[in-house]
């Protein structure tokens, strides 16, 4: 068969297919792969994007723990203490947690004993290596004794603990402050 | 401009109006087939001429409804006539790309049969065309039909030419296998 033999072939094919080709050309349905192409994402682009979203939970992440250490934060809630990201926290190197991640498990340990009381307040003092724990109401020993265990299971090797109670300055139990070193 | 059924009437009449609506109506569509595959304005208008006068002696008997394929393949026949008579003499024309991309489908064998075999080709390619994406049918019926740029279907298509290159070529090798396992000798 010749060559020409056939594009004549192909000048006696059906009507519509010789209209059809000369019409405009309307998209009837644009796939998400169409819509992404029109923006200009290439298909390599486009493959690191999902393997990047498909692998993301096993890929390694930045430890917070490693911010902790480096003395920053990053947007994190400070729990009324005013850092903002990048700000140096008034605390050792070593120390961990931060004052609102201690609040917290203080918190925790509180709403979990049923306690009617809160801790008001989590203080650091640098010099002393002493975190100061002020609590708006009057706990039994039992209920200090469980805080002060959860405040040193929360905290840096070397640092203190004291509880401090609204109605006596020195507390309930007779001390000046409780203070026990973990 | 006059509609497909009022130029039939023109021709059945056997009024020289009939000319003067076939140039208007598909002058433009004439010359730009003719153009695409010879590559030359002046050739181009012959066959326009010419296809006006092929339309004139066969309508009647004929009728085609619709106009426009009927009278685009009467100027692609005249257009493949003249670039058969000037290749011969060696001139080039647009119309060695398509040639040369179609001898992928067939070999360059000449047969007495061919002439006959002509309409079937024709029916199997068009069963062929409608099995296939609407996009990728414009793309061949605009290359192999009307004989345009692979560019400039690409760009109306929305396409970049090299894939619209590479759509063609997947196209044509499927078009080939379809018509051996239809049985044609290609």
């Amino acid at each position: 068969m010749r060559s020409d033999t056939f594009l004549r072939a192909v000048g006696g094919i059906d009507a519509d297919l010789v209209l059809e080709a000369d019409t405009p050309f309307v998209r009837h349905a644009s796939s998400p792969w169409r819509t992404i192409r029109a923006a200009g994402v290439c298909a390599a682009c486009l493959a690191l994007c999902v393997a990047v979203v498909t692998l993301w939970p096993i890929l390694p992440h930045p430890s917070t723990d490693s911010a902790d250490r480096e003395g920053t934060v990053a947007a994190v809630d400070t729990n009324g203490v005013d850092a903002q990201p990048g700000e140096s926290l008034d605390r050792p190197e070593e120390t961990t947690p931060t004052d609102a991640a201690l609040s917290a498990v203080l918190h925790e340990y509180l709403r979990n004993a049923g306690a009617d009381i809160s801790c008001v307040s989590v203080e650091y003092d640098k010099a002393e290596a002493l975190w100061t724990i002020t609590l708006d109401g009057e706990p039994d020993e039992t209920l200090i004794r469980g805080l002060t265990s959860a405040a040193l299971s929360a905290i840096a090797p070397g640092e203190k603990i004291q509880i401090r109670t609204p109605d006596e300055e020195f507390g309930p139990y007779g001390g000046a402050n409780r203070e026990e070193t973990k | 401009m006059h509609s497909d059924r009022e130029i039939l009437a023109l021709l059945f009449a056997r009024t020289e109006e009939a000319i003067a609506a076939l140039e208007e109506r598909f002058g433009r569509l004439c010359r730009r087939i003719a153009m695409n595959i010879l590559g030359n304005a002046e050739d181009a208008e012959e066959c326009a001429s010419d296809t006006y006068l092929a339309v004139w002696d066969t309508v009647p008997p004929h009728e085609p409804d619709p106009l426009t394929p009927y009278v685009g393949r009467l100027a692609r026949n005249f257009a493949l006539d003249r670039y058969r008579y000037n290749h011969a003499r060696c001139r080039f024309s647009g119309g060695d790309a398509l040639f040369s991309e179609v001898e992928e489908i067939v070999s360059g064998e000449s047969r007495a049969e061919e002439k006959v075999m002509e309409e079937a080709l024709s029916a199997a390619i068009s069963a062929f065309l409608h099995k296939q994406r609407e996009e990728d049918r414009r793309l061949f019926v605009r290359r192999y039909w009307y004989g345009d740029e692979v560019a400039a279907i690409a760009a109306e298509l929305g396409l970049r030419p090299n894939l619209a290159a590479v759509r063609l070529h997947r196209m044509r090798e499927r078009l080939r296998t379809y018509l051996i396992e239809e049985g044609f000798t290609l």
